[in-house]
């Protein structure tokens, strides 16, 4: 495990980023909770129900948003058949098993990042009277279809290293995702919940082949 | 004395749409430096990707240090240098020696920051993308010779370097062959002909995707003999040179030295050639190129 991460640290160039990296996703989970409270507290009963999806889909779409940004800046085009500067990495015989680990530590940190953040604002739902399996349902759905977005912007980003399509794309991906998880987080559903979560094993399949074979492609012609 | 060979190549083929680079045979001399020059577009840099295991589609066989090793052991044996995509761009000078550490066995990082060091590299916070030319082929080539290595493959090293670092990088190149006893070999490609030729032993000229030359520098420039001549008596000379081209005084061109003594009619004199016009000479007279200067034309 330590290695998997040390593969994966290599791919950081600067400290601060890392910190922000693994601090971002506990910054958006103390902010919406001290949100949370003070608008529990204010609002008239029945209100907050309505807030929590809208603080879902906000916080959902940022955590999305700043994926898929961090990700322009780390693993832009490294799937491309050109300028995916992989050189000194595939003069090793280590090389692409490096990146392969540093790409699956990637995707289980932006799983725990969407889990937490999500957790931190479906949480609130204990407080309107939600019991604890419907609030983790509710916690999970979020965290899969943040997820499962983010694998699909990103699967397009690490095979192209056009900036201007990743970002049409990462606008779109965020329009489309908000009212999808305002909708999907109002009611746990055991059922959507399970199909995410499946979709989100079938994506990260995808992913690691689809940028394995694309990377031993860029061998030949 | 039998020469072994570093890198045996054996039919050797890769095409492209509208290029094929074809190699029957090429044996890189063990122990030796190798410059493999040839204008832009003859396969050089194909060849060294080919060589470094950065392209696989090819057709035909290469064998490495005359063993029977494994990929992994090839290439952790090989070092390989090439001027484009090299390091990941956000990558900072520092972020190079982490990575290199867990890549290669036999990297060792405070020979890498010695070399940043002696070479002028900055191990400040730019990313490589921001780094200049010159300062990205020193980090390469810092990341290259911080290895224990058998073999070095360097595409273009001198290009991007200025006249002292040339000298510099001639002088690294003596040292690891030198330190290396006979088992280090170093093969590079370069347009720097002249620059580099106080380190260069063996000399391969590629054009077209072929090699049209190949030998060691000294029996090269025993093969070959600069003829120059006075103004008039080019047309009878131009037969027999190699990349006749006309200066204030006269002519001037190389001949094969077998051949020499066809010229013994003319008012010539005769030099040894530089490595520098061995190459020019030779290329010219298999370029496709439309030679303006040529005196044929």
């Amino acid at each position: 495990m330590g290695q998997l991460w040390k593969n994966y640290h290599v791919f950081f160039p600067r400290k601060w980023l890392l910190i922000g990296v693994y601090a971002l996703p506990l910054f958006f989970l103390a902010g919406i909770q001290a949100l949370g409270f003070r608008l529990f507290a204010a609002l008239p009963e029945g209100r907050l129900a309505i807030m929590i999806p809208l603080f879902a889909g906000l916080a959902g779409t940022g955590c999305y948003l700043a994926e898929c940004l961090l990700n322009t800046y780390l693993f832009l085009g490294i799937g491309a058949r050109e300028g995916a500067q992989l050189e000194y990495l595939m003069t090793s015989g280590r090389g692409f098993s490096m990146l392969q680990k540093a790409l699956f530590a990637d995707a289980l940190r932006r799983g725990a990042g969407a889990l937490v953040c999500m957790g931190g604002c479906l949480s609130l739902y204990a407080w309107n009277g939600k019991g604890f399996a419907d609030v983790a349902v509710c916690c999970l759905t979020g965290a899969f279809l943040v997820f499962l977005f983010e694998e699909a912007s990103l699967l397009l980003s690490r095979c192209t290293g056009n900036l201007v399509v990743n970002l049409l794309v990462y606008y779109v991906g965020s329009g489309i995702l908000m009212p999808v998880l305002m909708q999907y987080t109002q009611t746990g559903n055991i059922r959507v919940c399970g199909i995410l979560f499946a979709a989100d094993i079938l994506s990260e399949l995808i992913m690691e082949r689809t940028l394995q074979k694309k990377g031993k492609e860029r061998y030949y012609d | 004395m039998e020469i072994q060979a570093a890198v045996t190549v054996k039919e050797l083929k890769k095409r492209y749409k509208k290029f094929a680079l074809e190699i029957p045979e090429l044996r890189i001399p063990k122990g030796f430096a190798t410059a493999l020059i040839g204008e832009n577009g003859a396969g050089k840099s194909t060849l060294l990707r080919i060589l470094g295991g950065v392209r696989l589609d090819y057709q035909g066989g290469i064998e490495y240090f005359d063993d029977a090793m494994t990929d992994e052991e090839i290439r952790e044996n090989t070092g390989y240098v090439g001027p484009n995509n090299y390091f990941m761009s956000h990558w900072t000078v520092d972020n190079v020696g982490k990575a290199g550490e867990l890549l290669f066995d036999h990297f060792h990082r405070d020979r890498y920051q010695q070399l940043c060091r002696r070479l002028g590299v900055d191990m400040g916070k730019k990313s490589i993308a921001k780094l200049s030319d010159g300062t990205k082929m020193k980090t390469m080539l810092a990341a290259a010779f911080a290895r224990d290595t058998r073999l070095l493959l360097l595409d273009e090293p001198a290009s991007p370097l200025d006249p002292l670092m040339r000298d510099m990088l001639c002088a690294m190149l003596r040292d690891y062959l030198d330190e290396g006893d006979g088992e280090r070999t170093v093969f590079f490609s370069t347009h720097n002909v002249a620059d580099m030729e106080n380190v260069t032993d063996y000399a391969i000229i590629l054009e077209q995707g072929r090699i049209v030359e190949e030998g060691f520098v000294e029996e090269l420039k025993e093969k070959y003999a600069l003829v120059k001549g006075e103004r008039g008596e080019e047309k009878q000379a131009e037969k027999l040179l190699i990349g006749c081209r006309r200066n204030a005084y006269g002519y001037e061109g190389l001949c094969l030295q077998s051949e020499l003594e066809q010229l013994s009619g003319l008012d010539i004199a005769v030099e040894t050639p530089t490595l520098s016009q061995i190459c020019v000479a030779v290329m010219k007279q298999n370029t496709v190129l439309q030679m303006e200067e040529d005196v044929s034309a």
